[in-house]
Formats: C-alpha cells, structure tokens, sequence
C-alpha cells in the first residue's frame, strides 16, 4: 500500500502548518483602538473632543443637543405651535406623546446616551492614565463630567427617574434600572464640584472660543441644578460668583447675543459653516422660513405675544415674522441665520447657545426670592429687564417676586433648551396652565403627560426598566 | 494503413496490438451481454507472444493515427437503416465504405439503428453502430470494410469455467474518455479492481464464464460477460434517470443513489426557464427548506436567504449561506451593517444606495449555470466547516463539451409590467375622511391641521402608485457561446447580454455583460488534466432614489413639478415636515460592477486509484456607486447646494485546495479517501469621496469640483485555513459510511479563538439491493434510508469585532471646533469564538415503477449553540448591538418532502409532476440566564424564536369607536409593551409553517409547457397599509385602503375600523402591536410559465441549423391570497415591487 504512505507524509505535513499565525490580518487602518485614542495628549484630546461634537451632532436635525428641546418643549408647552402632519412632532403638541415616538426615542434617549457612553469611556481610559499628562488629564476628566452631567439634567427632566450609568460594561447596563433622580442629581453636583478646580478658569485654553467646559461653565450648570433642586443658598452664591467672574456681560445689543463667542455666552456648541445641509445651526434650518411670505414650522400662538410689552426690545430683536397667504406668523428669531441667510460653505457666525448669563441672573433672582432677599432678587431681575429696554420692578411678595420672574424667564429663555416646558414642571405649575392651553391646541391634559414616556424598545431590551405611569 | 480510436495510442501494448487488428475490438455496451457473441476471441498464447513486440509496433500506431485525431463523426436519428448511417459518415469522413458481399447482401440481417452520437471517434462510431448488428468491420487507410459476423464456436480456446490468469479492459464513456476509477466488480467473488488514468483494468484470476460488474458514478452500471475474452472495452452510456445523474457534492462528486447526505440540485434546465436576472431568484420554491426573499423588486436587490430555518438569535441579521461558485467562495466583508433583509453585498463604500444593496450572483448570468447545488444537512457541509454552518450553495457554471464546434444563439425580447395594486381612496373619498376626523376632533381645518383640504385643491386626483411604477418595462437578452473540441482538449466561450429598464416614473434600468471561457486539456496518457474556468461579467445599474411610502400620499397632494418642470417644493412644504417628497426623482443612482471569477485545476493521476488535485482559485469584484443630488432636486430656499457621493469597494480573494484522492477497492469493498487542505486570503477595501457645497449642477461630475470634500475609507482583510478529510466506504452499493472532519482557523476572532473543529458521520442502507427485496422491485425499484449527524459553525461576524475601536470618520463623527475628533464605534468582545450548528438528519427514498415515482422523506433537527450574533442591546449602553456568543441553543427541526413522477411518459409526449414542501419547526431550546439579557422579553425557552408577542385585537368598541383588546390580566388596563412578561399580551408565530414549490412539465412532440408555482403558509403577515403612525383620518402620507370607508360614525355601530381621527392614540399604538395588525398571508404564487417549441427537422432544413427553438417565458404571473397587502413575501410598504416579466425569444444551434 505505497500510495498511503504517501498519504500520511501529506497529511502529516498539513496538520503541521496548522498554527495560528496563518489566520492573522493586519489591523484595521481606518480605526483605532482604545489604547491608542489615549496614548498621548494630542489624542485624548480628540477623543474627549468627540463628546462635544456628539453633543451637537450637527449632521442631523432636532437632535438632542441641537435642537430637540427648544423644539419639542416648546410645542409640548404653552410657547409655541407647531405646523400639522408629522406623526412624531404631533404628539407632542397634543401631549399624547406614545412609548413607540421615534423622536422619544432617538433624540430624547439614544443620542443622550451616547454621548454618556464616550464620557464614560473617556473617563475609564483616562484614570490613572500616565500617557496623558496632568494638568491636562483632570481638565479633560472635567469636562467629560461636565458634559455627562449636562446631558443627565436634560434626561432626568425628561423622563423622571432614569438608569445612571457610569461605565462602558454592556452586560451590567443592559439591565441597569431608574435611578431616583435625586440620587442622580447628588452625583451630578459632586461631579460638577469636584470638577471645579480642574477646569480652566478662562477661555485661553480653547483659543478663546467658548465652546468646551470651563469652571464657569460647571458653576453655570450648578446653579441650575441648585435651584431645580431647591437649594437656594448654593443657587444664588454659584449664579453670582458666574456673574461675578468678570468673564461675561449682559450685551446691550440684543442682537448680538447669540453670535458665536459672544460675551453673554458660558457655553455654546461649535457650528461648523460647512456641514451641508445644516451649514447654520439646525434648529434655525426648520425654525427660520426661507423668505418671509413662506410657511414657518413653529410660531408664537397670539396669546403669547400679547405677553410681551409693546415697548419690549425682545419682542422686536428676537421675533420675527412671515405672511403666508395673508395671515402674519410669528416666530422665534434668536438666531438670525437661516438656510437661505448663510452662503454656502462660509464660516458661522452663530454658535449654538447652551448657557448664557441672563439665566444666572434669572437664577439668582429667583433664588434670592425663594430666601426672601426680594431686593438682591429685583436687582438681577431688572438687569434683564433693563437690557430688554423695560423699567425696573418692584416686588410686593416673595410669590410676586416669583411669578415676575417666572413671566421674565418665559419672555428671555423662549425657544431656547425648552426652558418653558422645565419651569412649569418644576415650579409646578404645569398643571394649571396646561389645563388650558392643551384645549386651545384642540386636545386635553393630562397630569401623566408631563413626564415623557421612556421609549417601549428600550424597555423590551432592558429587563429591569419601567415605564412612567400613563404609558 | 490502420485507422483507429484516437484514444487507443494510451492502450496498454496488448490492447494496442489488436487495436491495430480491429476486429479483436470487444465492445460491450448494456444490450450485449444476452446472447451476443463476438468473434475471435484471442488466444491467450498470441497474446504473451505478441508482447515483446508489442511496444514497437505500438509506437507505429500512434504515429500513423496521429494524423486523423481529429476524424470524428456526428450522427443523429432514430431507426435509420444502416445504409443511410454509412452514405452519412462517407460523406462527414470522405472514406469509402466496402461491403464485402456486396451491399445488399451484406446488409441483409442487419436492424435499424436509432443514434445520437455527436463527435465521436470513427471507431467508436463504427463499434456503436455495429454493436447489434450481424456486422463487423475494419478501417484500412480511408475505406471502411463492413462484412458478416463469420459465425464460430465461442469456445474454441476456454471450456466454460476455465480460470483465465488476467483480463484487460478499458472502461470508456460513449464517446471514449476514459472513466478513470471506475468500479469493475467480479460477480462470483467480489474481488474488484478500478480503472487507471486511461481507464484500463486488469482482472486476475478469474474464469471465462464469469461476469463483472462496471459502475461509474453518471453512468449505467452494466454487467459484462467475461465469456472467454482476454480483453474487452467497455461502452458506458451516461444514466438518463436522476437517481444515477452527476451530481456536485463538496469537493467531488456523487450521485443520488449512493450520496449519504441532503444534497439538492437544480439544473440549468430549470433555471433556464426564468427570466430573471439573478439565479436566486429562480430558486425560489425549487428547493425544500431554501427560503429566498428578495429585498425589493430591483434585479440587483440583495436576498435573504436562510436554509432551514432562523438559526440566529438576531432577527436583525440574516448570515448569507456560503456560496461557492466554481470552487471560489463569495467572499465580502460586511463594512456595512445588513439589515434583516440580507447583506450590502458588494456595495460596501456606504454610498446611500437606494436598492438597498448588491447581490452579489446579480453578476452571474443565470444561463451560464450549470447547476445549483444546495447542501444542508451534517454530511454534506461539515467539510466546509466553520462556512458551511448556514448551509452551502454551489454554483457550477457550464463546461465544454467535445464534438463538433456547436454554437449556440438565444435571443428574446420582453417587457415588465406591475400589476399589483393597493385599492385606496380616491380623492372624494380621502377628503371626505379628513373632514370627519376633524370634525371628530373638534378642530376647523385651518392651515397647521389640514393644508391637504386648506391649501390644495380638493378635487385633483393623482394615482401616486401609478405615478411611480405605472411605467413599462423593456427587456433584452441576447446570448451566445460555441463549444467544441475533443476528448483531450475541448472549450466553450460564451458571451451574453441582458438588459432591462425599471418600471419607475423616471426610468432607470440594469445592463449586464458577461463572457466567460472554460478550457480543458487532458495530457495524451491522460495523466494530468487542467481545467481553467473564466467568468467575467460587468454590470451597471441606474436608477433614481425612489420616494418610499409616497403611494399613500393624499391623492390630492399637488404636482410633482410646477410648469417650468421644477420640483414643485413651495406648495409641497409642510407634508413630511421637510420636503418635497419626490426630491428623489431627480436624484441618480449608479452602479458598475466588475466580477472576476477564476479558477484553475490540475489534476494529476500518478497511480491506479489515487490522484492529487490543486485548484487555485481567484476571485475579485469592483463595484463602484455613485448618488448625485444635483442642485434641481433640492429645495433651493433651504439648500442651494448639489453634492455627490463617489465610492467604490474592491475585494480580491485567493484560494488555494490542494486535494489528495485515493480510491480502493477491495472484495465487495469500496473506499474512497480524500484529504485537503483550503487557505483562502482576500482583502477588500472601500472607499466613498463626498463632495458637498457644489453651486453649479454642471459640476457636478468630479468631486473635485466640490468645495468641500471629504474621504473615507475602509480596508479589511480576512483569512482562513483548513485541512479536511473524507473516507467514504461504500459495500456492494448496499451499505454506505461517509466521515468527514475540518480543522478550520479564521481571522474573524481574536487571538487564541482562531481554530475549531468540525465533523460528521453519515450512513446509508439501499435496501432495494438486498436480496429479499428482488421479488418486489418491480413495484418499488429503489429504496434507501440514510442518516447524518455532524457539526458546522459559523463564523459571521463583521471583521475586527473582537477590538475596541475608535474613528475619526466624518462618517461617524465630526470634528469640533477645528479639531479631530474622535469616537468609539462599537463594543469591543475578544472572547468571540465559533457559533456551533450540530445537525441530525434522517431520510428515506422511495421509488416506484421503474423510478418514475420518487417519493423522499426527510426529517432534520440542528442545533445551533453559543449563538455568535449582533446581539441587541438597549441603545442606552452607547450601541444598539454587541458582537458576541451566548449561551443560547436554537433548534430547527422539520421535515422536508420531495415527490416527482412521470404520470405519462412515451416517445412523443411526457407528462411529469414535481412537488417540495419542507415544513420547519423553531424552537429556542436553551437559554441559561435569559432573564439578564436584552432577550428577556423576548423570547421564551421552548418557543420559536419568530413569536411575536401582541395584544388580542378584540373590535372596535360600539361605544367610542375605538380598537378595543382583550385585558388578559383582568387589571383593567392594557399595559405596555407587549412582551414576554407582559401579562395581556400572547405570542403569535409569523414563520412560515411549510413552503414549498409545485411544477408540472408537459411536452408533446416539439412542444413543451412548464409551469411553476411556489407556495407558503404564512399565518401572520403584517398589513401592509396599516403598519405606520398615520391613522385614517389624519394628515401626511396618509390615503387608505378603501376598506377604511368601513368605519365607526356613531354609537352602536358596528365596524371594521375606528373613528377617523387626526392623530393616533394609544389604541392605535396598541392596535399596531396586535394581532389584528397582522393578516393571513398563505399565498399560491404562479411563479414561472414557460412555453419551448422545438421546430421539426423538416422546418429547419432550409435553415443550416440543428435546432431551432422558440420560446416564451413569463415570472411573476398573478398570486393568490388572501393576504391584506400586496406581496405577502415582502410586506414593506411602497417599495420596487416586484413586476411581471414576460419575454419572446429563439435559440439557435448551428
């Protein structure tokens, strides 16, 4: 049987080059791995870069850093109307969002959370990381925080109690339940205080561009936790050391306020002039009509403009208006650049706005207010007023005080980050007022419908994650 | 001088010498071994003296033979005296023919012949010819001598029973290639021995009464009386029943009889008759447990295609079977995520693709098939190991054949038409229902709640489904190839063109070219052999981007185009919340693709029974794709800007199979040894260029034209080696063993993960062989159980998913503030290791009356374990899938039948009916933990895997004229969402309960009709039109079926649907995830209709042609059902459909 022996020599041989080296491919060239994103300052850097750009995704529209709140809290509340036949968009109009919303889902809940997976990510590759060199690692630890805490503060508003996650680890998140959002409110504070001191003090750092986090930035976003949370005292004392910095200003000019680097600006998302379509921000591609005779998305019901005083600079500088077919609408101007305002391919103006000083002063007099201080409450109110071009006011009573300031904040902060929507929920007065402005929208209110629904899927791939009652 | 078969120069000597003496040729072929008697035996003394110089003599005989090689005869005819036969090959040869007692005497006696013989050697035309026949003859340099048999005593040297030392023999097909390991079996022993490289064999030790058994596997066995000859050929003619037929298994060869595993075939015949353009699209209900859906209607469109079952967790990912085609895998790496409806194909740049994808057999004219070969159980795609887990298709395309040069000419000519429409509202009836849903609603339309019954005009009237595919579509084929050579080297070229435009308002359309060669040369000791197999085809597809949804647009909605033939954006604006719905009518698509497939085989044959065997194989596609939103199709007041995307994806791959066979027989006792060893390296590489900003249409040709400009890329590489064995043990064609093993290492996983291994072992029992099933074989002429048990894997994960990875890809992210930016793309698992598919399979084959019934009965069950898939995740844990292994076990278990019988079959009509049906069961048989798992909802151990968990739709409520549901719980409340755990809802299960194909094939003289149809029982499919948040009554693309007219106006009412209202609520959200959201979708489908008509000789003879056919073929004829949609096979909404084709068309061989 001589053939066999043969055979056996060939198979022998086959056998013996099996090894594992025969298998192995280059590695992929167009990515790289998580060592390598944080093997040096320059690539941490980009990598921690990567949470901003997240944040305001500028490729798509009503994203959650971009847009999805001024839009969607706005039609959700009393502020704005919202033009008809948008399966998504209409439920939030009527309030009878359902868990199966894919704006619920994708800009409200996959988005946000996205962006806290590559701040967790960053965090876990960054701690204790010797390739990246400190100061710059604890700056870059800060800010990662900062944005994870900003994001959390819109989820929680949201949704109410949400899962907390902090790490990169799937297997334990898949299962990971709501948190009590006061615990998540506890972690978000002792992030932002810890951060204090390893965030830049100034806007040197970035160029002096005011587009990543800053102490400031962290104080700004403190207040705003503080007086959400009814802490009045840390409120007020981080609102003024804000602005007190030295670093801001009330512009006089109302129109200069939303410009990019603007001295009124603490924190504003970077627009990038090229990234077709959205070349300009893209909450002003669907806010601002091509030309003022076509149809607008969003305007301002009339009862809302009848808020304004007739001799309101604001009404003027930050509304603007389109007659379509014979019929005036008003709507949201804030920023001015519109898809036809900007020439293709040029450099933005406009920055996207995410925290500004009139809210510290707002949150200042409302703090001051909630500690019965009306006089220091009065004085930031009217440093608003004063720029609006409007005379001072006077406070009768800590609740006088407070409805003025909760007018003033409705009339400054409209149709930016859907402050309207969170003020009546917070201050409770979502209720009442909804009652009535949900029958003028055409529907009816329901009390549940003031927490949105946590989107069905979600919970269908999570085992331990609830829904809010009335969904 | 002597003539002789041009094969005879590899005789052994002796055979040589009486070849030199032609009439010591013994020729056997299946009628003669009763009774026949043959002349001049030799006598065995001659023989050893003749040996010293036989060698030299040998070599005179070659020479002299060199120069009429070539001299073959073609015949065709059917009882045609032998006269006529003789006045045919005088004038093809140009020999004179001589009869030795004169013609008439000569030929008295002598029968009719019916022949079919094309290109055969003058010999073995003359040995054929001849074989029944009181005849015989000699070749003296151009005349042929016939004269009569003289008539001798057959035992002159050898008393029956004589024991003979040795016999020679060769064993040749009909047209004299040399069978080589043919089986040659002594009947009295058992002793056996196979044919060599030539096909010659020598006995021992037997005696002149004896009789031996010859077998080839595509041939009929014959059984030979040894009588008292020492040297014989034998004429094997190929089998004409499919039980015997060639068919493809991995790696070889085998045929139905004797395989051990589930393999199926389809044969060109049957692909033939569709007029599709894509191959998989003629598989559809051809084959039990194959279920291919196409993704859309476009001919380029990816298909799912899952044999035997979901065998993933994921029903988001369907694992394309592996795919071989002439021996080169279709390799692509999945640089694009697949939806549930197959893989990107070779379209992997990330080009916005409006097919959806392209398939890669789109670049494979169906007609260059030879046979598509579906392998599924254990047996046969273990070897394929770690690949075969989601089973094996191979695809063998058409070899050359020796004769005459024949070429052959197709042409047809056709058009696509759809002709599946939605019943909807027409516009009297649409607004009519807005008005009541607002009315209802307590709104008066004004211009943020109802700009369809404001703003437009109210009584225009658009067909928006016609508007979109009402278009006719052309199509062309033409194809053409020549084939010919002889038995050492023969070709065929073949060059075919097929086009087609869409049905679409802007018509687009798919071209293919493609030319494919195969070559093959057998040395003259036919000790080696190669063969070289060329495909190449290009392909280009244009199309537009199709507006998806758009036909349930308000049959009001506005113009497409004002008067200046501008997309009509400002009267458009609020529907969809952006844009003009139709921008994508004025944005092209298009594809080019080229496809290389190569493939080179050499064989050689240094010894009887063994061979060694390396095929190197090449394979590589380029496909390039470009979208182009010119600045026309935008609106202009929002983005005056064009921009183009320009990508292409390159994928090369090599593959090298070195292969050993050895075959042995032994008493009774066949073996049949292979062992191999597969390295397959291949890289692929994609890149897309974007050019965004442009200011000027006509710039829009370069992307260096653009203002900005950014690139991206991809580059992966993928490498696989394994070394495969397989013994097949074969006794007395009774009792057969098959074992395979694979060792198989892949570059998909991490370190240490790379290797596995595979096995299986099957057996087969042909009962009808044994001896006390003779007296009953008359009824039932075959019968076989066989059984299979073994494991594949699967190792169909996206390259590099066993490392966490960061991009900077604009793609994925941009940059922020001037600065890169970075970010992560996927979780990271490097424990990712082989999914493990363990398959049983037991199945009987019966066959009636002479095989013209079949019945086949198969039953399987695999087990899919440590389930690799993207797995689901919640989107909150950064990503919406991991890849990974889990722990889980999904079984399919089912049966699968296949019938066929020739109800009337006699010289001038036949009448055949064949039917398949495979029925799976799903099942997850095992899932530790699942209660952690993002499948905790979902999936219940013991429950398939499809269920779908839904509220019981329980009617509209009289009262409020809303869906009402049943609350299983008795809480009071429907709680959301249904699932698992949810107590008010229940699981349905939508997979098919049994598919399956019927075909009937009747000829009748010329005339051939055949007719396919494919069926399913599809218990739920989602309703096509309800399956969106537009509810009747409200505004967007929200037209009806007019069923809708059927609602609840007022209490007590007793409807099918709701109240029209303007918007949804919750149950509308509930109805969606109910089961009355699904509709039965058992469906009859007359899939193919195919008419052939072959002309009469006669017809034909002015014509200097063979054959002559015409045809027409139709795809796509009507389908009943009762499903609430179109096409219940693909329930999405608004996409290609898929068109009926009907084409005209003749063949020509000349």
């Amino acid at each position: 049987m001589k053939p066999l022996h043969k055979l056996n020599i060939i198979i022998l041989f086959w056998f013996c080059s099996s090894c594992s080296k025969i298998v192995s491919i280059d590695p992929p060239v167009n990515t790289i791995v998580s060592e390598e994103a944080f093997s040096n300052n320059h690539n941490a850097n980009s990598s921690v870069i990567g949470i901003y750009s997240k944040l305001i995704n500028q490729s798509a529209v009503v994203a959650f850093g971009n847009g999805a709140f001024s839009m969607l809290n706005g039609i959700s509340s009393d502020e704005i109307t919202f033009i008809g036949g948008d399966p998504n968009f209409d439920p939030f109009f009527h309030n009878q969002i359902l868990s199966d919303n894919n704006l619920i889902f994708s800009s409200l809940w996959q988005q946000p959370y996205g962006i806290i997976y590559q701040a967790n990510a960053c965090l876990e590759q960054l701690a204790g990381n010797k390739k990246v060199t400190s100061p710059l690692r604890e700056q870059l630890m800060g800010e990662a925080k900062f944005v994870r805490a900003l994001v959390y503060f819109y989820l929680i508003n949201s949704f109410g109690d949400v899962p907390f996650l902090t790490t990169t680890d799937y297997k334990a998140n898949t299962v990971a339940p709501r948190v009590s959002q006061d615990t998540i409110y506890s972690n978000l504070i002792s992030d932002l205080e810890g951060s204090l001191n390893s965030l830049p003090g100034d806007f040197s750092g970035y160029n002096n561009e005011r587009i990543r986090a800053t102490k400031w930035a962290a104080m700004a976003l403190l207040s705003r936790i503080y007086l959400y949370t009814g802490n009045w005292g840390k409120a007020s004392q981080y609102a003024d050391q804000v602005i007190n910095s030295g670093y801001f200003s009330l512009l006089s000019d109302l129109n200069s306020v939303f410009l990019k680097n603007s001295n009124e600006a603490i924190f504003q998302l970077y627009i990038d002039g090229t990234i077709s379509p959205f070349n300009t921000l893209p909450e002003s591609y669907l806010t601002i009509p091509p030309d003022h005779t076509s149809l607008v998305y969003f305007w301002f019901p009339t009862s809302f403009m009848d808020e304004f005083d007739s001799d309101d600079l604001r009404r003027t500088a930050w509304v603007d208006s389109t007659n379509y077919s014979g019929t005036v609408y008003y709507y949201p101007s804030k920023y001015k650049i519109g898809p036809t305002q900007q020439a293709p391919n040029s450099v933005a103006t406009e920055y996207y706005m995410v925290l500004r000083l009139a809210e510290q002063y707002l949150i200042s007099a409302e703090a001051k207010a909630q500690q019965g201080d009306l006089t220091g409450s009065a004085s930031d109110l009217n440093m608003v007023r004063a720029r609006a071009g409007l005379g001072p006011s006077v406070f009768s009573s800590k609740d006088d005080a407070i409805n003025n300031i909760l007018a003033e904040r409705k009339k400054e902060l409209f149709y930016e980050w859907g402050h309207r929507w969170f003020d009546l929920k917070r201050t409770g007065k979502v209720d009442s007022i909804m009652n009535t402005a949900a029958q003028q929208k055409g529907g009816s209110w329901k009390p549940t419908a003031k927490v949105f629904p946590i989107p069905a899927a979600e919970i269908f791939r999570n085992p331990n994650l609830t829904q809010n009652p009335g969904y | 001088m002597h003539k002789k078969a041009e094969s005879a120069a590899t005789l052994p000597a002796n055979i040589g010498i009486s070849k030199c003496h032609p009439r010591r040729i013994y020729l056997y072929t299946p009628k003669l071994d009763k009774g026949m008697h043959f002349t001049h035996p030799l006598p065995k003394q001659l023989v050893l003296t003749m040996q010293a110089s036989a060698i030299l003599l040998f070599a005179v005989c070659l020479q002299a033979s060199a120069a009429t090689y070539s001299q073959t005869v073609s015949f065709t005819g059917k009882d045609v005296p032998l006269k006529t036969v003789f006045t045919s090959l005088k004038k093809q040869t140009g020999y004179g023919v001589f009869y030795q007692s004169g013609e008439a005497a000569t030929l008295e006696g002598a029968s009719v012949v019916t022949l079919d013989l094309k290109n055969v050697a003058l010999d073995l035309f003359l040995q054929v010819c001849l074989r029944n026949q009181p005849l015989e003859y000699s070749v003296e340099g151009t005349t042929i001598f016939i004269k009569k048999k003289e008539t001798r005593s057959l035992t002159v040297e050898f008393a029956p029973g004589t024991p003979i030392s040795e016999i020679h023999g060769r064993v040749t097909s009909n047209k004299g290639e040399p069978l080589v390991n043919a089986n040659i079996i002594v009947k009295r022993t058992g002793h056996g021995t196979i044919a060599d490289a030539n096909g010659n064999f020598t006995l021992h030790n037997i005696s002149s009464d004896d009789v031996i058994t010859v077998s080839f596997i595509g041939y009929k066995s014959q059984a030979v009386s040894i009588q008292n000859r020492a040297s014989l050929i034998v004429l094997m003619e190929p089998a004409t029943n499919d039980l015997d037929q060639v068919v493809v298994q991995a790696y070889g060869t085998t045929s139905q009889r004797v395989a051990t595993g589930n393999i199926s075939t389809v044969t060109a015949q049957e692909i033939e008759r569709h007029p599709v353009m894509n191959v998989l699209e003629a598989l559809v209900g051809k084959v039990p447990g194959l279920e291919v859906t196409p993704s859309n209607g476009y001919s380029s469109a990816p298909f799912k295609v899952e044999i035997r079952g979901r065998k993933y967790l994921n029903g988001g990912l369907a694992p394309d079977p592996l795919i071989i085609v002439d021996g080169v895998p279709i390799t692509v790496l999945n640089f694009q995520n697949a939806s549930p409806n197959g893989t990107m194909g070779f379209a992997q740049s990330g080009v916005p693709n409006p097919i959806g994808g392209y398939s890669p057999l789109f670049s494979i004219d169906p007609n260059e098939i030879e046979s598509v070969t579906v392998l599924k159980d254990a047996d046969a795609t273990a070897i394929y190991g770690s690949r075969g887990g989601a089973g094996v298709i191979i695809i063998t395309t058409k070899k050359g054949k020796a004769g005459e040069t024949k070429f052959n000419v197709s042409c047809s000519n056709g058009f696509l038409k759809n002709t599946q429409w939605y019943h909807l509202m027409n516009t009297q009836q649409y607004v009519a229902m807005r008005r009541e849903a607002l009315n209802n609603d307590n709104m008066t339309p004004d211009i943020s709640n109802a700009i369809d019954l404001v703003k437009w005009d109210t009584t225009r009237y658009t067909d928006w489904q016609r508007y979109l595919f009402g278009r006719t579509g052309r199509t062309t084929k033409v194809e053409s190839n020549v084939t010919g050579g002889n038995n050492s080297t023969n070709y065929r070229i073949s060059l075919g063109y097929d086009a087609r435009t869409h049905i679409t308002t802007v018509s687009g359309g798919d071209d293919r070219i493609s030319f494919s060669s195969n070559l093959s040369h057998n040395t003259a000791n036919n000790l080696f052999k190669i063969n070289l197999t060329n495909l190449y085809s290009f392909t280009k597809v244009n199309t537009i981007d199709l507006p998806s949804g758009v036909v349930l647009l308000p049959p009001n909605a506005p113009s497409v185009f004002d008067s200046a033939n501008n997309l009509n954006y400002p009267v458009w604006d609020p529907v969809g919340y952006l844009l003009n719905p139709f921008q994508g009518l004025r944005r092209l698509f298009e594809e080019k693709t080229n496809y290389l497939n190569n493939r080179l085989a050499i064989t050689f044959l240094p010894v009887k029974g063994l061979s060694f065997k390396t095929s190197f194989g090449y394979s590589s596609f380029n496909e390039e794709d470009r979208f182009v939103i010119p600045i026309v199709s935008q609106d202009q007041r929002f983005n005056p800007t064009g921009s183009v995307n320009d990508g292409t994806t390159n994928g090369s791959s090599l593959i090298i199979e070195p292969q050993a066979e050895y075959n042995y027989l032994q008493k009774y006792f066949k073996a049949e040894i292979l062992v191999g060893s597969s390295y397959t390296f291949g890289t692929q590489k994609s890149m897309s260029i974007a050019g965004t900003g442009y200011t000027d249409d006509n710039l829009l040709g370069s992307v260096a034209n653009a203002p900005i400009k950014y690139g991206t890329d991809a580059k992966g590489q993928y490498k696989y080696f394994g070394i495969f064995g397989r013994i097949n043990f074969n006794v007395l064609d009774k009792y057969i063993i098959n074992l395979t093993a694979r060792r198989d290492g892949s570059s998909r996983f991490g370190p240490g993960k790379q290797y596995g291994s595979f096995w299986s072992m099957a057996g087969a029992w042909i009962f009808s062989e044994e001896k006390w099933f003779k007296p009953i074989t008359k009824i039932i002429s075959f019968g076989k159980i066989r059984s299979s048990y073994g494991t594949a894997g699967s190792d169909n994960v996206n390259p590099y998913a066993y490392l966490t990875r960061w991009s900077s890809d604009i793609s994925n992210i941009n940059p922020y503030g001037g600065t890169i930016a970075y970010t992560p793309i996927q979780h990271a698992n490097p424990t990712l290791q082989w999914q493990e598919n363990k398959k049983l399979e037991i199945a009987g084959d019966l066959r009636f009356l002479k095989d013209r019934i079949d019945i086949e009965v198969v039953w399987y069950r695999d087990r899919c374990g440590n389930q690799l898939l993207d797995a689901p995740l919640p989107v909150m844990t950064g990503f919406s899938t991991v890849s990974e292994n889990l722990p889980a076990t999904v079984q399919n278990s089912g049966w699968e039948v296949r019938y066929s019988t020739a109800i009337l079959k006699n010289n001038k009509t036949t009448f055949s009916v064949n039917f398949n049906i495979g029925a799976n069961k799903n099942k997850l048989l095992a899932f530790p933990n699942i209660e952690n798992t993002s499948y905790a909802d979902q999936y219940v151990v013991g429950q398939s895997l499809s269920n779908k968990y839904v509220f019981h739709y329980t009617g509209i409520d009289p009262k409020t004229g809303k869906y009402t549901f049943e609350d299983k719980d008795k809480d009071g409340t429907i709680t959301q969402p249904a699932g698992v755990k949810n107590k008010d809802s229940y699981g349905i299960d939508p997979i098919a309960r049994y598919f399956g194909g019927v075909g009937m094939d009747l000829s009748v003289g010329g005339l051939s009709l055949d007719v396919f149809f494919n069926f399913a029982r599809l218990p739920y499919v989602q309703r096509a039109v309800y399956n969106s948040g537009y509810v009747p009554g409200s505004l967007g693309f929200s037209n009806q079926s007019v069923r809708a007219l059927n609602r609840w106006r007022n209490p007590g009412d007793l409807a099918e649907f709701p109240k029209y209202k303007t918007s949804p609520d919750l149950s509308d959200q509930l109805f969606i995830g109910s089961d009355g959201g699904f509709s039965n979708g058992t469906f009859l489908h007359c899939k193919n209709i195919s008419l052939n008509y072959a002309l009469p000789d006669k017809a034909i003879k002015g014509i200097k042609c063979q054959t002559l056919n015409i045809f027409m073929k139709a795809e796509h004829l009507f389908t009943i059902s009762g499903y609430d949609g179109l096409d219940p096979t693909v329930p999405s909404l608004g996409g290609y459909p898929q068109p009926f084709t009907l084409t005209f068309g003749a063949n020509l061989i000349f």
